[in-house]
């Protein structure tokens, strides 16, 4: 009898262990963490000039870009190809995610261990900016009770600008002035007044 | 007699399991919530001036921090000293070395998240350009 009391109390532990899943266990990344709805928020400023970006997109299971859009500096922005982003086991996060307005090469990311949100810095249109990707669901891509992704409309209404330049940028008084980035190699003039 | 003893094995089971698992959503936040190794992310803006930084630091037992990283896209050293209280609010500051320089990020309000694997901060730096932080975790 004190074995089945034993079993018993084994049972009760494990069953109380599956329920309460996994305690600060050190996560393993893989690519396809990134599959899915994110949404996308950016905000940079240099000199009298700011970059912000909202809006969401959906990633395949290799992390390239599927759909979404959103607004740059209020300007509604489609994400286009090429954007890809990768994941590496440990978590750290790199790419590139490209709108119509600018593109933010990530340079240093990394992914919570909730896989859940993306935080990074990249290098914006003009200078460096912070990146938060969210999960649209708040939960995992491998979570089977995660709801989908809401739809996002994939077709332009518009044509994108003629050029790459901004179309908010009349009042920009520092246009001309230099990004500070030359080359993917960052210069410190503006950076250490 | 056979089912009463069922159930008390049953309710021994569960007693052991609650005393010894971690609960899921624990109330109070201490230390050891931020011991270990964070990537940290800051960025702050100032009329026409700009300042930004990240790389990974280690939070001691006693608070105290070390790692690398990088500021303003230069190699930096971290050092300094964050604290957390039972309700997860962060203070301290992040110090570091870069190029023979000195900077300081001063965390004024932070906040942990209850997954404890996020935690988001406001301040300024030394020259007080308001400035945002963000630390994720990494182990």
């Amino acid at each position: 009898m004190k074995r089945r009391l034993l079993a018993l109390g084994v049972i009760g532990l494990a069953a109380l262990f599956a329920l309460a899943g996994p305690a600060d266990a050190q996560q393993t990344f893989q690519l396809s963490d990134l599959a899915g709805g994110w949404d996308v928020y950016v905000y940079g400023g240099y000199d009298a000039y700011t970059e912000s970006f909202f809006g969401s997109m959906n990633l395949n299971e290799a992390g390239g870009l599927l759909s979404g859009m959103g607004y740059w500096r209020g300007t509604e922005s489609f994400f286009i190809n090429p954007s890809q982003l990768i994941l590496n086991p440990g978590g750290d996060v790199a790419g590139t995610l490209r709108c119509e307005h600018s593109t933010w090469h990530l340079v240093y990311g990394r992914m919570n261990q909730r896989k859940t949100e993306i935080t990074a810095m990249a290098e914006g249109l003009r200078f460096f900016v912070l990146v938060r990707i969210v999960k649209s669901t708040g939960e995992p891509s491998d979570d089977p009770d995660a709801a989908p992704p809401p739809p996002v409309d994939d077709s332009p209404e518009e044509d994108p600008p003629a050029d790459d330049q901004p179309p908010n940028d009349d009042d920009d008084p520092s246009s001309g002035g230099g990004s500070g980035i030359s080359g993917g190699t960052w210069s410190s003039a503006g950076g250490t007044r | 007699m056979k089912g009463r003893k069922i159930l008390v094995g049953a309710c021994l089971g569960l007693a052991l399991a609650l005393l010894v698992a971690p609960s899921p959503a624990r109330a109070q936040y201490d230390i050891q919530d931020l011991v270990g190794g964070w990537d940290f992310f800051a960025t702050g803006y100032y009329e026409v001036f700009t300042t930004f930084n990240w790389g990974h630091i280690v939070v001691a037992e006693d608070g105290g921090i070390s790692g690398n990283g990088a500021h303003l896209g230069t190699a930096c050293t971290y050092r300094g000293q964050l604290g957390i209280d039972a309700t997860g609010r962060i203070a301290g500051q992040v110090d570091g070395i870069y190029d023979g320089n000195t900077f300081s990020y001063i965390v004024t309000s932070g906040q942990m998240n209850p997954s404890r694997d996020t935690a988001f901060g406001t301040g300024h730096d030394h020259r007080f350009w308001m400035c945002t932080y963000v630390w994720v975790k990494t182990n």
